[in-house]
């Protein structure tokens, strides 16, 4: 069993006002994010400026926290923000879901998509290498602020958290970040490197988000309000069930060409 | 060779023609399947919800309140967590999620299993308090505690 390394959530103050590890972590996966997207876009298949790109990231920040929270309040306790609608403008206060996030950016990608004449799998293809950074620090976020653990375990890396009380549970956060963060980063990155139908890397974020995601929840400990959701499942995993499939279908749609602009001559393509 | 702007929009923009009417009714096909799977789900959870909270009161209830230990004999628990049993089933005489009663007493050799059920337990020092969520799975007590149902009975 492994000791919890009690990291201070506050990281530091600027003056009066503390600045917490899981809002720092945010920002960093943040401003990586933008300028790993900023040198993407100036890539010769791409050709994206600058302002389009930080444009890009209002409209994906909009959709994924919109989309974030209202998933949360639809999936995860809609009984009680029915109760207290007015809570649920309260993201300080925490209860965000993945996979509303997700929605609210493809949402995102589509509004962006239509500004500026691209279509949205084009636009998912361009951000989806960069959202691992996200979701890899964000659980690491997780883990400093000592939630999100994983189930009671007696394994020998087993950690007790504080907030779980005093048995040792699976460090599921940390199996969460080397997955949707690192494997994914790696998958996306090294995929994305060479030209690729349009729609597929986006359809492979979609694909293996939804596989690792639904492994990782056997080791999480499932929310408190709802418990297990059907036999053995909790929600996690039956709203990462579809992604696999629907990723699976998405790449073979794109390997069909079936998201390809009519002339099937990208731009830049001079080989 | 740079792009020309032009060449990016129709690089960009939605596939036109037959293959383009064939992706515009796969897309239309994976967005109602999306739509009502994700409806199901939200059913799904809200219904699970609302039975987990009835059984996470009973669980705090049955913890907060079971009479406390240690007893004289084993007939003197066994009495006790009968009484015990019978005053909660009069308070909370439906089980959220199953056919029967929400508690039982069990002797620790034969505890029962099923949805949404709490069971007292005799024991000579205390009673003991079992419980089993929505789909039959044993609750943890500790985490329980540590994260009481908000409406507490």
């Amino acid at each position: 069993m492994l000791a919890y390394p009690h990291i201070n959530p506050v990281g530091f103050h600027i003056g009066p006002i503390p600045i917490h590890w899981y809002g720092l972590l945010e920002i960093i996966s943040f401003v990586i994010g933008t300028v790993w997207l900023i040198r993407r876009g100036r890539r010769r298949e791409w050709q994206w400026t600058r302002d389009q790109v930080l444009d890009l990231e209002y409209y994906l920040s909009v959709g994924a926290i919109a989309g974030g929270r209202l998933g949360y309040v639809l999936w995860y306790d809609l009984p009680y923000y029915l109760g207290h609608p007015l809570q649920i403008l309260e993201v300080w206060n925490g209860g965000m879901s993945f996979h509303g996030g997700l929605i609210g950016v493809i949402l995102g990608c589509w509004a962006y998509g239509r500004k500026y004449r691209r279509s949205t799998m084009t636009v998912l293809d361009f951000v989806a290498p960069a959202a691992p950074i996200g979701l890899g620090l964000g659980r690491l976020a997780n883990f400093i602020n000592d939630q999100l653990f994983g189930r009671v375990s007696h394994l020998p890396w087993a950690i007790v958290f504080p907030a779980g009380g005093p048995q040792p549970r699976q460090p599921s956060q940390i199996y969460e970040f080397f997955l949707e963060g690192v494997v994914l980063l790696t998958i996306l990155a090294v995929y994305g490197r060479k030209r690729r139908p349009v729609g597929a890397v986006g359809s492979l974020f979609v694909l293996f988000y939804g596989l690792f995601r639904f492994l990782v929840e056997y080791t999480r400990q499932p929310d408190i309000q709802l418990g297990f959701v059907l036999g053995r499942l909790d929600m996690g995993q039956i709203l990462s069930i579809p992604m696999i499939p629907i990723g699976i279908a998405l790449l073979y749609w794109s390997y069909r060409g079936g998201f390809e602009s009519p002339s099937n001559e990208p731009p830049g393509d001079t080989a | 060779m740079m792009a020309r702007p032009e060449d990016l929009a129709a690089h960009a923009s939605a596939p036109l023609g037959a293959e383009g009417a064939a992706t515009r009714r796969f897309t239309r096909i994976v967005i109602a399947l999306t739509i009502l799977y994700g409806l199901w789900a939200a059913v799904l959870s809200f219904r699970i919800v609302v039975e987990q909270q009835a059984v996470r009161q009973h669980l705090d209830v049955a913890l907060r309140v079971r009479p406390p230990g240690p007893f004289a004999s084993v007939r003197q628990a066994r009495a006790k967590a009968r009484n015990f049993v019978t005053r909660l089933n009069h308070a909370f005489p439906r089980n959220p999620c199953a056919r029967g009663p929400a508690f039982v007493l069990a002797p620790p050799t034969a505890i029962p299993r099923r949805d949404c059920l709490v069971v007292i337990v005799p024991g000579l020092h205390r009673l003991h308090v079992r419980a089993y969520d929505t789909q039959g799975h044993h609750m943890d007590n500790i985490f329980e505690r540590l994260n009481p149902p908000p409406r507490r009975l």
